[in-house]
């Protein structure tokens, strides 16, 4: 089974736990405004127009080989494999099966996704899935709609269906400055964290404009917020902690 | 860190250690003329006996330090070591005074015929090889500190003295060694007593010394009555012992001993006894340790600007953690102090050299980790699952091998067996650069004929003719080492030094003369990242992807990239295979250029009749040999730096930390004695758990030494614009620690430039 892979990151440290190595995979159903890596919305190749081709088409075999390179680091580090995106679960078949081969060698596996999925692929997944790195992107339904382009009940939906069949989950937050940064928000992601018993911490990911070039070459748009002020990640996290009984850090 | 606990002891040493002493003499006035009325001395006797030998001269260097030492004592300070030798680099100090009268025996005697000094130090010595001294390396010698802790000074005067009695009447070079010997051992103990009998002095006019001053100097004028003449009783004698054995030997035998030994493994029986009978509290030690290590830290000169080369390395490298000889792990509260001390100190000196292993405790690898977090990058870490089997496997047993010791930058050894020389460096990108460039004067002077490489056929007469001249050069010079490095026994002889390692003294031959268990010589092949990115350029644009002939890309190398045919071959070139990517095209022949030199230094003997032995490392010369070297096929433009030990270039490397640390992984380690990585992880993607598993993949990949650095190019920009916030910002440079404050402009720009691995 094949995949279009569009970046293969070595020694990540802030994607699972230990060094990992994070496989985005091409292709995804959210248009989050704010994107940092529009070059994965379409699931086929594609290229830049000075020809730069973005993507390879993998088997889960060859994503597999190339991971295992790392493995000794895997192994004492206890990391592993992690599949991003795009949205990996709109690839469902081909992550299960690297999962499953993952796994067959030893190797955590960790999914970093938005949840946005039918839940029969996230029951599916949840076999081979030893973390889940579940993004919150907010808890406003109108403003999901209009910030993310889906819904978010499905989200929040296979959230707590994981929660209930005890799966290990990190929640993930993006934090956009004027977009979902607001105190309703905060607040409601601090109870969400705290109703769910299998969220073990809450990451806080601050907005990095890296997409606003490669949106612009591919002749797409995504919102460009203003920069962060130096101590804005500190005082997310800060407020965060103070509405969470859950361990909050930077992501 | 004016206003601290130890500012008063800071500005003692610091007085002493004036800014810029490395280039000085001991600025000492008492010691100073102390020095010159010893020099005059050897120089009258040298007048009056004209036929004398190194050993007459060696021994009334002896006689005339008995009369003249003048013992240095810092009230701040409880140890007793200071002779005035002034760490590594520096001037006038007696006993090079003997060994540059003694020089004259290579002219006088016709020992080295004048032409071959010329071709060795002029021809050779212009960026083909590094050699610290005249074909003996009188600077990285390893201290006996084991042998001392053991049965002192006077265990060994007492078997030299046996060994004597046992001498055969017909061998009266054997005699005269131990007899001199003898003579040095007891300058040693007369050494010892006179700070014992300073320390009384200061007592005995006490006015102005404060009662901590005075409760050193009784501290002194007690111990230096019997230690480390008899083996050290106390932790804090243990302590002291470290220092005067480093010191003491380079000043009676002018070797110059860099070690600081391993304080938490081989104190910590002392210290821990101490704590039982009362003699010692926690806090007692922590002062003793830091005390300790502020003597260290007083070598380094903050003030003098890091240019080039000597102004900014005493060298003094202590060796933390491993394991003790019973293969126990080392990381106890001695480990703990000195790391704790170290950083809270804000020392840069003394470097610490960390044993590590993929089973070593996890509190002592993260405690590294969370210094280098804190930007306090002061470490080389050797990796014992590499090192004690390799010494294993050149005889030594497996509880010395335990038990080896840091003694340089970079270079192991084991105390008390080994003599130490090990700073033989060899460009391999040298010789490239002779090779393309045809350097007739280099080939006139080694009676050598480098074979051209720009007709040839295949990539495998390329890579074969290069290798070819590398190895012949090789050859040649080392068998020029092998000749006259066996007349140091006639020059520079160690006496004393020698009877303290082992077999020396039932040898009854110096250790210029291969009297001594073992003596390895380490010859470190320089800039191999860059030859093999030559090699993995040549093979893909000349003889894969044709994309140019042999002689154009050479061409273009000759004209520096010149021109649009030269930018177009250099982008290409930089598109090729580099060491370091983990392609097998550079990983093979990384393997194939190593394991060959290997194969063909198999065998050669060296002027003590020990191995020449291997390694990778290369010093500040990436950058000043660099600077005089043409481009080379690699991409290099004239003038551009090199390659650091196994690091990847830094004008290739685009690829992360666990690609590197495959690559370097992919080797065969066990070929070489000794190599480094140097490499920089960026700050963003670490924390201490991480520096711990990369820790342990450097030990699981059998690598021999990482040298980290944990760098945040935001932060070493900010220094650069606000030196005074970001005084304790530490960096590894190669084989040495700098604040990064200190360093002039174009070390701090090599070390931005640097590829952060993430």
């Amino acid at each position: 089974m094949t995949a279009v892979v569009f970046e293969i990151e070595k020694f990540a440290t802030h994607d699972g736990p230990g060094i990992r190595t994070v496989v985005f995979l091409k292709g995804c159903p959210l248009r989050c405004m704010w994107c940092h890596s529009p070059e994965s919305w379409k699931p086929e190749m594609e290229r830049y127009p000075d020809g730069t081709v973005i993507g390879r088409e993998m088997t889960s075999d060859e994503v597999l080989a190339e991971v295992l390179r790392d493995k000794d680091f895997y192994d004492v580090s206890g990391g592993g494999l992690t599949l991003s995106g795009g949205e990996p679960l709109f690839r469902t078949a081909f992550s299960a099966e690297l999962f499953a081969k993952a796994k067959g060698k030893g190797l955590s596996t960790a999914l970093e996704t938005s949840g946005y999925a039918p839940a029969a692929v996230i029951d599916q997944l949840s076999a081979v899935t030893d973390i889940w790195l579940y993004d919150i992107k907010g808890l406003d339904s109108a403003r999901h709609r209009d910030q993310v382009k889906v819904d978010n009940a499905p989200i929040l939906r296979n959230l707590r269906w994981l929660d209930a069949h005890g799966a290990r989950i990190i929640l993930r937050c993006p934090m956009i400055p004027g977009v979902n940064d607001f105190k309703e928000n905060l607040a409601a992601l601090g109870r969400l964290a705290d109703e769910l018993k299998c969220v073990e911490r809450v990451d806080v990911e601050p907005y990095v404009p890296y997409g606003i070039d490669k949106a612009r070459k591919l002749g797409l748009k995504v919102y460009e917020a203003p920069l962060p002020p130096m101590g804005y990640a500190d005082e997310i996290v800060g407020k965060l902690s103070r509405l969470t009984g859950k361990p909050v850090r930077l992501g | 860190m004016p206003g601290d606990r130890y500012s008063a002891l800071r500005a003692q040493l610091k007085a002493f250690f004036p800014p810029g002493y490395c280039r000085l003499e001991c600025q000492d006035r008492r010691q100073l003329a102390s020095v010159k009325a010893i020099c005059a001395e050897l120089d009258a006797w040298a007048s009056a006996h004209p036929g004398f030998d190194a050993l007459d001269l060696r021994r009334e260097s002896y006689l005339s330090m008995r009369r003249h030492f003048v013992p240095i004592l810092f009230t701040e300070s409880p140890f007793y070591c200071e002779c005035g030798v002034n760490g590594g680099w520096s001037g006038a100090r007696p006993a090079r005074h003997v060994n540059e009268l003694c020089g004259r025996f290579y002219a006088r005697d016709g020992l080295i015929p004048k032409h071959e000094f010329d071709v060795l130090y002029g021809r050779i010595g212009n960026r083909f090889m590094l050699c610290c001294g005249p074909f003996s390396d009188d600077m990285h010698h390893l201290p006996p500190f084991r042998t001392i802790l053991k049965k002192g000074f006077r265990g060994v005067r007492d078997e030299v003295a046996d060994a004597l009695a046992r001498c055969p009447a017909g061998d009266a070079h054997g005699r005269k060694e131990l007899e001199t010997a003898l003579v040095g051992l007891d300058t040693i103990h007369e050494i010892q007593l006179k700070f014992a009998a300073e320390a009384k002095s200061r007592l005995e006019h006490a006015d102005g010394l404060a009662p901590e001053q005075a409760h050193n100097m009784q501290r002194i004028a007690d111990a230096a009555l019997r230690c480390p003449w008899e083996p050290p009783q106390t932790f804090y004698e243990g302590l002291n012992a470290l220092w005067f054995v480093r010191e003491v030997l380079g000043y009676v035998d002018g070797v110059n001993n860099y070690a600081l030994g391993r304080m938490d493994a081989w104190l910590d029986g002392l210290y821990r006894a101490d704590l039982a009978a009362g003699r010692l509290t926690r806090e007692e030690a922590r002062d003793l340790v830091s005390r300790f290590l502020l003597f260290a830290d007083a070598h380094e000169s903050g003030e003098v600007p890091v240019h080039s080369g000597d102004d900014h390395e005493p060298e003094i490298p202590l060796t933390l953690g491993g394991c003790d000889a019973d293969g126990v792990p080392v990381w106890n509260e001695l480990t703990r102090l000195a790391l704790d001390c170290h950083l809270a100190l804000d020392c840069v000196f003394p470097k610490l050299h960390c044993r590590i292993s993929e089973k070593s405790p996890a509190g002592y690898l993260r405690k590294i980790g969370e210094l280098l977090m804190a930007g306090h990058a002061v470490f080389a870490l050797f990796n014992d699952d590499r090192t004690i089997p390799q010494f294993v496997r050149m005889g030594y047993s497996v509880k010395d091998a335990r038990e080896y010791t840091c003694c340089g930058c970079w270079d192991p050894g084991v105390d008390s067996l080994t003599d130490m020389d090990s700073a033989n460096y060899v460009s391999v990108a040298r010789i490239l650069e002779a090779t393309i460039r045809r350097d007739a004067e280099l080939e006139a002077a080694l009676e050598l004929d480098l074979e051209s490489v720009d007709g040839k056929r295949t990539f495998d007469e390329v890579r074969d003719a290069l290798y070819g001249n590398f190895i012949r050069f090789f050859r040649n010079v080392m068998s020029r080492y092998t000749r006259y490095g066996a007349m140091n026994a006639k020059v520079f002889p160690h006496p004393v030094y020698t009877m303290c390692i082992e077999g020396g003294i039932a040898s009854r031959r110096d250790t210029t003369e291969g009297g001594v268990s073992f003596r390895p010589r380490i010859v470190t092949l320089a800039f191999l990242a860059n030859v093999v990115d030559s090699l993995c350029a040549i093979r893909k644009l000349c003889f894969e992807d044709r994309t140019c002939t042999l002689p154009q890309l050479l061409d273009a190398v000759r004209a520096n990239w010149a021109g649009a045919d030269g930018a177009r071959l250099r982008k290409a070139v930089l598109a090729a295979p580099y060491w370091g990517d983990d392609s097998a095209e550079s990983n093979g022949l990384m393997k194939w250029w190593i394991d060959r030199t290997a194969d063909d230094m198999a065998g050669m003997v060296n002027d003590q009749g020990g191995p020449y032995v291997l390694a990778t490392w290369i010093y500040r010369e990436f950058l000043n040999w660099g600077a005089c070297m043409k481009a080379t096929p690699d991409g290099r433009f004239d003038g551009e730096q090199l390659a650091q030990g196994f690091a990847p270039s830094e004008l290739r490397c685009t690829v992360g930390a666990t690609t590197v640390l495959n690559a370097i992984g992919s080797l065969d380690h066990g070929r070489l004695y000794a190599s480094n990585a140097n490499l920089a992880f960026e700050k963003n993607c670490m924390n201490a758990e991480i520096f711990e598993a990369v820790f342990r993949v450097v030990c699981r990949k059998g690598m021999h030494l990482l040298q980290p650095n944990c760098l945040s190019v935001a932060e070493l920009k900010d220094a650069q614009v606000h030196p005074e916030r970001h005084r304790s910002l530490m960096v590894k440079i190669c084989g040495f620690t700098a604040r990064f404050v200190s360093l002039d402009r174009r070390w701090q720009n090599e070390i931005i430039r640097r590829h952060l691995l993430r």
